[in-house]
């Protein structure tokens, strides 16, 4: 056992210039933690969450996974050490199936997913997993139509189900419901339990009445640093997130 | 379940009666026309090799006549220099401009969109201009030409004619079309189609996007070489002037005209636009010259506009209006 953590930032810091999108942020994270990151805008989530997946590099500090130092790795390479995210913004394949979609995501991690000689139904555990994923979150009636062509609440959870295919142990959700009605906002949650059961994951939200019937524990960025941590009744009673999330002024 | 397996069953029966009325009409055509077919259907390769890059991976190259010309060149090479037979040469011809594929393909696909059509352009345009003036080893302007060798089988030797490059041809074709389809429908070939779709997520998805992109450049170079080496020998000529821009412009326009990521457009593209141009060409030859190219010109524009996935979409047009009208 290389850490008690999943998940560990030591002293993250990212400089845009002269401004500093992330100041020191030493973040933990067990495994099988549901935890939700909130923070108003420009707080700095959506850039941690790049510094995890590689899309970005930290000016100074580092990130650990399962212990292992994944500071500064290609893109590519962070979901084969088992790290899956979602996009703020819907990120699909828009001309593709729903189904071609989540066969994409959940070929990553098979043996032959580069072969360019075999047919791509012969990797029969893709097409199991794509089966899986596609009942579970309920997209199995239009599986076949172009991903594009779906409602934006669709494409969500189509974005989730990219998301679990690969079967991460660390999902990264930016914005689940970002854009989304009331009443899909419950099916989402819903869904993001149910993954939830399995693995470790980190929720980057807005919505606050989402994130406190469905985590367990809270981390509020505020400036590119870390305010507070706790439970969700710890953090709507402390007066500094109040102070943050209604204005000072 | 059964419906995936049938439909790829009809497509390789549709498959092999064309190539077998490909192999039956030989005897009928005239010889003028057996050339022509026979130049098409090597085309015909060069276009496969441009639809996996374009269609299947969405990297529209400007400079594929690179490639093509360095497969004539390397082949016409064997020839001058070592007197090499047909089977190595066209194997070298093929590996050296696949390698060439692997080093000009690192360099540009770190590009996108418009700048990947820029810097493949310039590729080839500095390559054309090295040919021209290479000319003890390239012939320059006026190239050389070679003595074709016989076709060796093993069990029987095949003389340089014009029947037995026919079906060198079509054996060639139905090679090649039948390694694309493979590419396309494998693993590799969701790949592509998720980069051509949304680069940036299919890295996040765990793809290497880069290198496939490499692997995919070099795929297109292998059917390019294989393409320009039968074109070589065809001749049994080469000039600098196979490096020319409007080879890289007719196998994006062939690609266009059939329907982009359909690889039997394509195919069908080099056939009707190189019989057209060719048509327009002794039609308008007397009189006018070039004209030919200005209405060749206005028909692809015309397509471009009303088809842009090519004259393959056209059932499917036809069958959506039926739909809506019903």
């Amino acid at each position: 056992m290389a850490s008690e953590f999943i998940l560990e930032t030591k002293g993250l810091t990212k400089a845009f210039g002269g401004l500093k999108a992330l100041t020191d942020v030493n973040l933990t994270l067990r495994a099988g933690e549901l935890r939700a990151l909130i923070g108003p805008n420009g707080a700095g989530k959506s850039t941690l969450i790049n510094h995890i997946i590689g899309r970005l590099h930290p000016t100074s500090g580092k990130i650990f996974f399962k212990g292992e130092d994944i500071t500064g790795i290609p893109t590519y390479k962070a979901l084969g050490k088992g790290i899956s995210s979602t996009f703020q913004t819907t990120n699909v394949f828009p001309r593709l199936t729903v189904r071609e979609n989540v066969w994409i995501a959940a070929q990553s991690p098979a043996k032959r997913r580069l072969n360019p000689l075999v047919h791509y139904k012969s990797l029969k555990d893709v097409e199991k997993q794509v089966d899986k994923v596609l009942k579970w979150v309920h997209l199995e009636r239009i599986a076949d139509e172009p991903a594009g062509e779906r409602s934006h609440g669709e494409q969500r959870v189509l974005e989730i189900a990219l998301g679990v295919a690969t079967e991460p142990d660390l999902l990264l959700l930016d914005e689940p419901t970002q854009g989304m009605a009331a009443k899909e906002s419950v099916d989402i949650a819903r869904l993001v339990k149910l993954i939830s059961k399995d693995r470790t994951i980190m929720l980057i939200e807005h919505n606050i009445d989402f994130v406190m019937q469905v985590v367990e524990s809270i981390t509020v960025l505020h400036n590119g640093s870390i305010l507070v941590e706790g439970t969700p009744k710890e953090i709507s009673d402390n007066e500094q997130v109040q102070k943050v999330y209604l204005g000072e002024e | 379940m059964k419906r995936p397996t049938s439909t790829r069953g009809k497509a390789y029966i549709s498959f092999i009666v064309v190539m077998i009325i490909l192999a039956v009409i030989q005897p009928l055509l005239p010889p003028y026309y057996r050339f022509l077919l026979t130049e098409i259907m090597i085309y015909a390769i060069f276009a496969l090799g441009y639809d996996l890059l374009l269609g299947y991976t969405g990297l529209l190259s400007f400079g594929h006549s690179l490639l093509f010309g360095f497969g004539c060149y390397g082949f016409a090479w064997m020839m001058r220099f070592y007197g090499m037979p047909f089977w190595p040469a066209l194997a070298i011809a093929v590996i050296v401009t696949t390698a060439l594929a692997a080093g000009v393909g690192a360099v540009c696909v770190r590009t996108s969109g418009i700048y990947f059509a820029i810097i493949t352009f310039i590729f080839s345009f500095v390559l054309f201009y090295i040919f021209l003036s290479l000319v003890p080893i390239t012939g320059g302007d006026d190239g050389f030409t070679f003595i074709p060798p016989p076709v060796d089988l093993g069990f029987i030797s095949l003389e340089f004619g014009p029947v037995m490059l026919y079906y060198l041809a079509l054996f060639w074709m139905a090679v090649a079309y039948i390694v694309c389809r493979r590419i396309v429908s494998s693993p590799f070939g969701r790949v592509m189609l998720a980069i051509r779709e949304n680069d940036m997520r299919a890295r996040c998805l765990g793809y290497n996007t880069y290198g496939c992109k490499v692997v995919v450049f070099m795929m297109s170079g292998l059917f390019a070489g294989l393409s320009g080496g039968l074109f070589a020998y065809l001749n049994h000529f080469v000039n600098a002037h196979y490096f020319e821009m409007y080879r890289s412009l007719f196998v994006l326009i062939w690609t266009m005209f059939g329907g982009v990521g359909t690889l039997v457009g394509p195919m069908l593209g080099a056939g009707i636009i190189t019989l057209l141009t060719d048509y327009l060409s002794t039609l308008f030859r007397m009189q006018w010259g070039g004209v030919h190219l200005i209405i060749l010109g206005i028909i692809l524009i015309v397509i471009t506009i009303f088809l842009p996935k090519g004259i393959l979409s056209i059932p499917e047009r036809v069958r959506r209006r039926a739909k809506k009208e019903a």
